[in-house]
């Protein structure tokens, strides 16, 4: 465009030159000086047109010289489509990983959370010294404190308690289960989002003795209840409680964010299973959120909470714990928090994938310039500029970027849906990942990126090329200049040395999951089948009901054809829930108030130990009589438990004072069991308290059935069982344990597969790298390796010359990917169970196994240099 | 393009135009105005250059690298500019004037008489 500027400038003074010369031409030849300019003028023709026709000469030049450049660039990637196809798949994989990888940190960490202003939602926990921080057991809040809160926090617009919840639908077809919450009305102001149909809760809806209203989800209206436009108003079945549906939210509101989704949403007052604690200062079970004002920090609104709490503590003292501590933290850094690290580490592993594949075309590339070499010096030497000939050689790299785009990019969708169908659950919002408009942008932003940084190096120096080196050698670039060789040996280095790097990470994850999967839970999860059982509170209302019916249940399970043994606890390892009770040691010196240490609690059928293959270590398990109903209260602790608090004793014979949600008691310990991982096989032991079922009543239990075969096979003659006792009960999560099991390892595995794939992805990479250098080399070398046999070398030496020049370079190259392997190993140290991020081991196999790899792409060129036949390779000129 | 004076003057197809410009400065550099004249005059006043088409086609050549500018003085002391030929315009117009000669050297063997049987 400027070069358009430069040429058109001063053009009316040559235009007027030009005639000022005809007509002086024409006053030689005798004409009166009128005529002869009149003539003149008359022989330029129009002159606004020539300026016009002169001007269009320029104005397309860009445009046209790209689209020459792209001809050009296609012509060359058709007349070598080997290469091409070689680029275009290298690049194709790393911008394809790359794209799926970033198709999913944008879902879920860019753009998490559905509310408008996410950014100011916060999540409040409470932290004490009376409680061990521990995962499983969560941190919540008593709605009449939220109440409080709500009605004095200047700091927030709104604040929020809810629990998640399930009810069973009545009435429209078979029983089922929903999913949803319970919750004070101010969880919809919080998040703020508009009610697809009628309106959301409000405060009114939420005092005791009001009328029983509930809002749905979008998904329950359609699957439930047909989409029934005339919906709001009606009223559905809820646990046999008739619920006016007031409103219907849109399919992205799904607050609490669980898995199955949220789809009903309850006044916390209304609801049934919390009514006997929902007024107490005590019933600590709703989960607190909130919205800031705007401008209001965390850390403002958390020390305003904590002074608030201050003057609570004053008013009701001793039902409060008096070390508790709130915390303020942001909501969505929370969502994100768990997936944060390790999809920031896929895509760090991705980058070095698609660095590796960059170096790799760089080095094919610049093999190629070097064949190119002569064709470029002629065009230098007939006058293309060098700026010219560099676009042309950057133009064919983007094209080829381009390509691998497009390529990339539908790999990208299949990356994306297998994602999809591989990584656990606790992805967030995984549901929503997909392909968009933004990765979109990204992959074609990274495959120019890619383009234009693959394409520099050699562009540059084909572009400066030596005239004269060149053309002195005939055209036959011998082994190119020194720094031409420098550079290929460097490419090789720095993909060995990412190629290490990534290797060890996948190395490591590999083990950990290995070790992680062949560790004993401590129990046995094979033939084992699990199902729950809620009991509705209406008609089950009395906890001696309750044990009735799971006592005649289990027996009816141990009868069951195929059923070696069955039992029913609650709750049972990795099917997702864990409670804790405080608890002390009866005659040990008195802890200060508020110290005690809380253990999880399991409520357990008689034969819960036998049917889950768990250790007896010693003492006994619980037997029929335990269960009686007024049976003295007992506990059987797990090893961790007695290592902790019963060191130098034996525990067995000793109490326990135990302060659940009821008042505290004394409990005496029979037996210890051995420990069992709780929610994943990473865990840690934890200490445990196993009570027998009866002494702690509970409306819902697990059961757990010993199989003789597949337990899948006896999933109907459960649910039968259950139906033959009560017809109107739903049965849940009726799934074999390994499921259970295996669905823990799922972010373990998710992990530990892709990085494995990144891994073998860069092995090959790089070991394709290696290959085409030194292919590349040994052809450059051929008269050269000729000479040197004819004067007598031997075919072993040849090999040892070529195998060298390429192991230089390989040995550089892991040398420097150890070191930083060391130092980028660290940030894997987290997902590792069981190996040391500098596991020695998995060093070494690497090292090996890249070794071995990189020998394979020495030898198969160097086999060729040893089959030179001197004579041809020196006729060969 | 007019035709002038019964017919004797040819009209210039783009393509001639360009490797007369070429053939011109083969012979050094020259002003715009002095080209237009080299051209009629080489070709005994044949070929007329309708002097407006001259300076796109200048322009294109100079697009092309065959040909590039230089500012200067004229002998009269005015600011003029200079057209001159690059080695490429050099190549171009060796690879034209081949094809050129073959063009006329096939179009010759077609009018050529037949040869007399006997003659040598």
């Amino acid at each position: 465009m400027n070069r358009r500027k430069e040429m058109m400038q001063d053009f009316d003074d040559d235009i007027r030159e030009h005639i000022a010369r005809e007509t002086q031409d024409n006053i030689d030849r005798g004409m009166s000086p009128e005529e002869a300019r009149f003539a003149a003028v008359r022989k330029f023709g129009n002159v606004t047109q020539v300026k016009e026709d002169t001007r269009g000469v320029w104005t397309t030049l860009w445009l046209e010289q790209l689209v020459q450049d792209i001809r050009n660039g296609l012509r060359m990637l058709r007349k070598s489509p080997g290469f091409a196809a070689v680029a275009i798949l290298t690049l194709a994989l790393g911008i394809g990983a790359n794209t799926a990888i970033f198709s999913i940190v944008n879902s879920v960490v860019l753009q998490p959370l559905p509310y408008s202003n996410a950014n100011q939602l916060v999540v409040v926990s409470q932290t004490s010294s009376r409680v061990p921080l521990s995962s499983s057991i969560q941190s919540s809040e008593s709605y009449v404190n939220i109440l409080d809160y709500q009605r004095d926090a200047k700091s927030f617009s709104a604040v929020a308690g809810y629990a998640s919840n399930q009810m069973t639908l009545t009435g429209h077809g078979a029983p089922t289960i929903v999913y949803g919450a319970i919750t004070s009305s101010g969880l919809f102001t919080t998040l703020g989002t508009p009610p697809l149909l009628g309106r959301t809760l409000e405060s009114q809806d939420d005092v005791k003795g009001a009328g029983l209203v509930v809002v749905i989800g979008e998904g329950f209206w359609r699957d439930q209840l047909g989409a029934d436009p005339n919906i709001i108003g009606k009223s559905i079945q809820l646990d046999s409680e008739p619920f006016t549906v007031v409103g219907v939210m849109p399919a992205d509101f799904r607050y609490p964010d669980q898995s199955p989704p949220s789809e009903f949403w309850i006044p916390a007052m209304q609801s049934p299973d919390y009514a006997s604690i929902i007024g107490i200062r005590k019933g600590r079970f709703l989960s607190f959120i909130g919205r800031l004002k705007s401008g209001v920090t965390d850390a403002q609104a958390e020390a305003e909470l904590n002074s608030l709490y201050k003057g609570m503590l004053k008013q009701y003292g001793n039902l409060l714990d008096p070390t508790e501590v709130l915390h303020v933290s942001n909501l969505k850094r929370l969502v994100v928090g768990d997936a944060q690290p390790v999809l920031l580490i896929l895509l760090g592993a991705v980058g070095l994938v698609v660095l590796i594949a960059c170096a790799n075309i760089a080095n094919l590339l610049l093999a190629r310039a070097t064949g190119r070499a002569k064709e470029i010096a002629v065009r230098v030497a007939l006058g293309a500029g060098r700026a010219r000939i560099f676009r042309q050689l950057l133009t064919e790299s983007v094209l080829l970027g381009i390509c691998a785009g497009i390529a990339g990019l539908l790999l990208a969708y299949g990356g994306v849906a297998s994602i999809k169908s591989f990584a656990a659950a606790d992805l967030p919002h995984l549901r929503d990942i997909s392909v968009d408009g933004w990765v979109l942008a990204f992959t074609f932003a990274l495959s120019i990126f890619a383009g234009v940084l693959f394409g520099l190096a050699p562009a540059w120096q084909s572009s400066e090329i030596d005239l004269n080196e060149v053309l002195r050698e005939n055209g036959r670039g011998s082994t190119g200049s020194a720094r031409r060789r420098w550079t290929r040996n460097a490419l090789v280095v720095v993909e060995v040395a990412l190629a290490m790097i990534l290797l060890i990470g996948s190395g490591l994850l590999l083990k950990s999951f290995y070790l992680l999967t062949h560790s004993s839970p401590g129990f046995d999860p094979l033939n084992v089948l699990v199902a729950t059982v809620e009991l509705p509170k209406a008609q089950y209302s009395m906890p001696e009901q309750w044990n009735a019916f799971f006592r005649q249940a289990v027996g009816r399970m141990k009868n069951l054809p195929g059923v070696e043994d069955a039992a029913a606890a609650l709750p049972v390892p990795f099917t997702g829930s864990a409670f804790g009770y405080g608890f002390s040691v009866v005659g040990a010196p008195p802890l200060p108030p508020g110290q005690s240490p809380i253990a999880q609690a399991h409520d357990i059928t008689p034969d819960y130990f036998r049917v889950m293959h768990m250790a007896l270590l010693r003492g006994r398990e619980f037997e029929e009589a335990d269960t009686a109903p007024n049976a003295p209260a007992i506990v059987i602790i797990d090893q961790e438990l007695a290592r902790r608090y019963f060191a130098h004793q034996d525990p067995i014979g000793q109490s326990l004072q135990i302060s659940g949600l009821r008042m505290p008691y004394n409990a005496r310990i029979v037996g210890v069991v051995g420990d069992v991982k709780d929610q994943t096989m990473a865990d840690a032991p934890t200490p445990m308290m196993y009570f027998p079922y009866t002494q702690e009543k509970w409306w819902v239990m697990v059961f757990v059935l010993r199989t003789r075969g597949n337990p899948s096979s006896l999933a109907s003659a459960l649910q039968a069982q259950i139906h033959d006792m009560d017809s109107s009960l739903p049965v849940q999560d009726v799934r074999p344990m390994t499921s259970f099991v295996s669905d823990s390892e799922g972010d373990a595995r998710f992990r530990s597969i892709l990085l494995g794939l990144f891994g073998i992805l860069a092995l090959v990479l790089a070991s394709v790298g290696i290959y085409s250098v030194l292919a590349y080399v040994v052809a450059q070398r051929t008269h050269e390796i000729g000479i040197r046999m004819a004067l007598g070398a031997q075919p072993r030496d040849v090999l040892r010359l070529v195998i060298g020049q390429g192991m230089r370079a390989v040995l550089i190259g892991t040398a420097i990917g150890i070191a930083a392997a060391l130092a980028v190993s660290r940030l894997l140290a987290q997902f590792l169970y069981g190996v040391r991020d500098k596991d020695p081991l998995t060093f070494i196999a690497v090292v090996v196994l890249l070794m071995l790899v990189a020998l394979a792409a020495c030898y198969i060129p160097a086999r060729r240099a040893m089959r030179i036949d001197p004579m041809v390779a020196l006729r060969y000129e | 393009m007019s035709t002038k004076e019964q017919n004797d003057r040819v009209e210039l197809l783009q393509g001639t135009l360009d490797m007369l410009i070429l053939r011109t400065l083969l012979l050094g550099p020259a002003h715009g105005h002095a080209i237009a004249k080299a051209i009629e005059f080489n070709s005994d006043e044949v070929l007329q250059v309708e002097q407006g088409s001259l300076y796109p086609a200048l322009h294109r050549l100079i697009r092309r690298g065959w040909i590039s500018v230089e500012k200067g003085t004229s002998e009269n002391n005015r600011r003029a500019k200079f057209y001159k030929l690059t080695p490429l315009g050099r190549r171009q117009l060796a690879v034209e004037t081949g094809k050129w000669q073959k063009l006329s050297g096939a179009i010759a063997q077609i009018l050529r008489p037949a040869r007399q049987e006997g003659e040598p």
